[in-house]
């Protein structure tokens, strides 16, 4: 890999923050308050830590190989099985995307432009993310560094004209005393808020100084991920109270909706919120193709463009199938990925830490 | 360079694809400004308001404010129904996006009103941001009384209910708050009840849509919900002491509705105003005001308290309150016992300062 190929760790930082956020956001906070009701504000709270031991984990178990991403670094540590365990997830990202895009086309048919069918926003939308995606990483990293400071700045600035409309701000704090059952339910059904986060785990490994200020960077994306799924969830549920927002399919949108500055040029600047979040997707969709293209047919300088193609192909047909059934790709995305990608993750660090342990009693035996 | 060229070829083709802009002109529009429902012999009439569509910048000026606007009424089960009939009678498309008030009829079952206020919440095309008011005498003819300052496209009632702080009690409630509040636990929202007093429409009541219909409140009763919900805003408040009568004004309050375990609501209430008209007064005159402006406030707490009993309400979200601490669904809460407490002060009387 050439010096030029490698981004900054702050570009690191936001390529994964879009890569993984921009998903999830879509239903944010639907599915866990479905589960958890009034507790769920407990499952927000664990969010951040739960994905921060997660990849601590995988940090401390992938220490011993090198590679240029994930798929690499998986083959040299459990050949086939670490082949296997990448398309794997792959797959479980292909049926994330379609869930992610169809979700994407039916929200942008609603509320941007409603004479316009869903399935249009996201063969245009993935089509310009599909082409960023072939792009170098350092195009790529600078595209990121552009809307996600965009975005995050205008999400919460916006918002913030929003703590107007906080009619129950009581209702974000979480209940205490705490019950198990139902936070471990609201928890379990926002696991797939992180679905592409193994992306993080191959951008460590292209950045120009991989072994001191990475995991800085990561952790930081990780915590300002964190911090807007906590924003996000505070605005809705202090606006409207826990149940009503059960009651809404896109309770996040609603709330923005709502904003209004009658001073400023457009008087709903909420829905501006909206259109910025428009492109975020088309860089989320770069940043997880390239993922794929790497993952499948790693090339040192960009991702194949084939696979990329292909990916996309299927990824969009799904989601045009999946824009017509909308309860099936809520539940679909928050209780089915949520399983499968708890599952892949448990799968590859058992694997991972019974080859380190064979590994160290391989060495003190020789 | 191949690349470079298809993917431009791409983005133009997006570029003019997806401009975001809908077909319609504006003058292919019909753009409803306010929707108002009566009950009817028949079933429901919906009253659909509209800008004149002869209306121009330069005719604005010499033409009547009665003429700004064009109503049609519709019969209808649904909204939907109602939308799609008014569609049928006109030349242009219907457009839902800038409607400012929806005016409901007090003596609306109150089953049909929550259904409705559902409906425009999960209607996507319709802003959530509109006013929702009562009107009397009916919906439609509070809805078509034109004030001669009603200058199109802006209906007198969202001008009327946008003046933040101009109005005692501050009863404006947006479509969103409406439908929040009869989905959480307490199922109560308080809409404003606008109506035609003096030629001029104005506010002065409030109705409650709880679970057991809609009750109107009295005056007194509305200073009483609005004193306990801090609604009240600036108001001034009336006493006689003695032959005198003293108006006391700029009525700042502050009140803490404290539910107990027993099934009791506490209300502490603490204020204070001015008297700014005579004087000089004696210390013992601005004690007895004092006192008698802390009896009426709490006589209408009272009322306000004995209403919610008789209707079985829960307007002041006593049990929507109860559940972010204790996590359940609870039923709505009506108090069994009531006590309030008033401490009012004179901060300022006649020519003392």
């Amino acid at each position: 890999m050439s010096p030029e190929d490698t981004i900054t760790p702050a570009q690191a930082a936001m390529i994964a923050g879009i890569g993984i956020v921009a998903g999830g956001i879509y239903l944010w906070p639907q599915p866990t308050i479905q589960a958890g009701g009034q507790t769920a504000g407990w499952a927000v709270l664990a969010a951040g830590p739960m994905m921060m031991a997660a990849l601590a984990l995988w940090n401390a178990l992938l220490r011993p190989w090198r590679g240029s991403d994930l798929g690499t670094v998986l083959s040299a540590a459990l050949g086939l099985l670490g082949r296997l365990l990448t398309w794997w997830y792959a797959v479980l990202l292909i049926l994330y995307m379609a869930a992610v895009g169809s979700l994407f086309g039916t929200l942008s048919s609603e509320v941007l432009a409603p004479r316009t069918p869903a399935p249009i926003f996201i063969v245009f939308a993935a089509g310009v993310g599909a082409w960023a995606a072939t792009l170098r990483l350092p195009t790529l990293g600078r595209l990121a560094q552009l809307w996600a400071t965009i975005a995050g700045v205008l999400t919460i600035a916006i918002g913030a004209v929003g703590v107007r409309n906080l009619h129950w701000p009581s209702a974000t704090l979480p209940v205490i005393p705490l019950h198990l059952a139902p936070v471990v339910n609201a928890m379990l059904r926002e696991v797939y808020l992180w679905v592409p986060y193994p992306l993080l785990l191959t951008l460590v490994r292209r950045t120009n100084s991989p072994f001191r200020h990475v995991p800085r960077a990561v952790w930081i994306s990780v915590w300002a991920q964190w911090a807007l799924l906590i924003w996000l969830y505070a605005l809705t549920v202090g606006t409207l109270g826990t149940w009503p927002v059960r009651e809404l399919r896109w309770p996040t949108v609603f709330v923005y909706e709502l904003i209004e500055v009658s001073s400023f040029l457009i008087t709903q600047v909420g829905v501006l919120v909206v259109v910025v979040w428009t492109v975020v997707f088309i860089t989320f969709w770069a940043a997880n193709m390239w993922h794929i293209g790497v993952l499948l047919r790693g090339k040192a300088r960009a991702a194949d463009p084939r696979v990329v193609l292909a990916a996309t192909a299927l990824s969009v047909a799904l989601g045009c199938v999946l824009q017509l059934f909308p309860a099936f790709t809520t539940q679909l995305l928050s209780a089915d990925l949520s399983v499968a990608i708890a599952l892949w993750t448990a799968t590859s660090l058992g694997c991972l830490g019974v080859r380190v342990l064979v590994g160290r009693r391989a060495s003190l035996g020789s | 360079m191949r690349r470079v060229r298809a993917a431009s070829a791409f983005l133009l083709l997006c570029l003019t694809l997806l401009t975001g802009c809908g077909p319609l002109s504006i003058n292919e529009q019909a753009i409803v400004l306010a929707v108002s429902l009566d009950p009817d012999r028949a079933g429901w009439r919906w009253t659909f308001m509209f800008p004149n569509p002869t209306l121009t910048p330069s005719s604005e000026a010499s033409i009547h404010t009665s003429q700004e606007f064009s109503v049609l009424s519709v019969g209808g089960a649904t909204f939907g129904d109602a939308v799609d009939a008014v569609q049928s009678a006109i030349d242009r498309k219907v457009f839902l996006g800038l409607c400012q008030v929806v005016v409901l009829n007090p003596r609306l079952p109150a089953e049909m009103v929550r259904r409705l206020l559902t409906t425009l919440v999960r209607t996507s095309a319709f802003p959530h941001r509109a006013w929702v008011t009562f009107g009397e005498p009916t919906a439609s003819e509070l809805l078509t009384t034109t004030m001669p300052e009603e200058a199109a496209p802006t209906v007198y009632l969202a001008a009327y209910f946008k003046c933040r702080d101009c109005h005692s009690p501050a009863s404006e409630v947006r479509i969103w708050e409406a439908w929040d509040s009869l989905v959480l636990p307490s199922r109560t929202a308080v809409l404003p009840l606008a109506s035609r007093a003096q030629g001029r429409v104005m506010v002065q009541r409030v109705a409650w849509l709880g679970p057991n219909g809609i009750q109107v409140l009295t005056p007194s009763e509305t200073q009483g919900w609005a004193i306990l919900a801090n609604r009240l805003g600036q108001g001034s408040v009336s006493v006689f002491s003695g032959a005198e009568r003293f108006t006391v004004r700029r009525v700042s309050l502050h009140s803490q509705v404290i539910p107990q375990s027993n099934g009791e609501i506490a209300v502490n209430v603490l204020g204070t105003g001015t008297i700014d008209e005579g004087g000089p007064y004696t210390a013992s005159q601005v004690a007895l005001v004092q006192q008698r402006v802390a009896d009426e406030l709490a006589s209408s707490c009272m009322a306000a308290l004995h209403a919610m009993q008789r209707n079985r309400v829960d307007p002041l979200a006593v049990a929507t309150r109860r559940s972010w601490t204790d996590g359940g669904f609870p039923a709505p809460d009506v108090p069994a016992h009531v006590a309030v407490h008033v401490q009012f002060r004179v901060v300022r009387a006649g020519y003392l300062y």
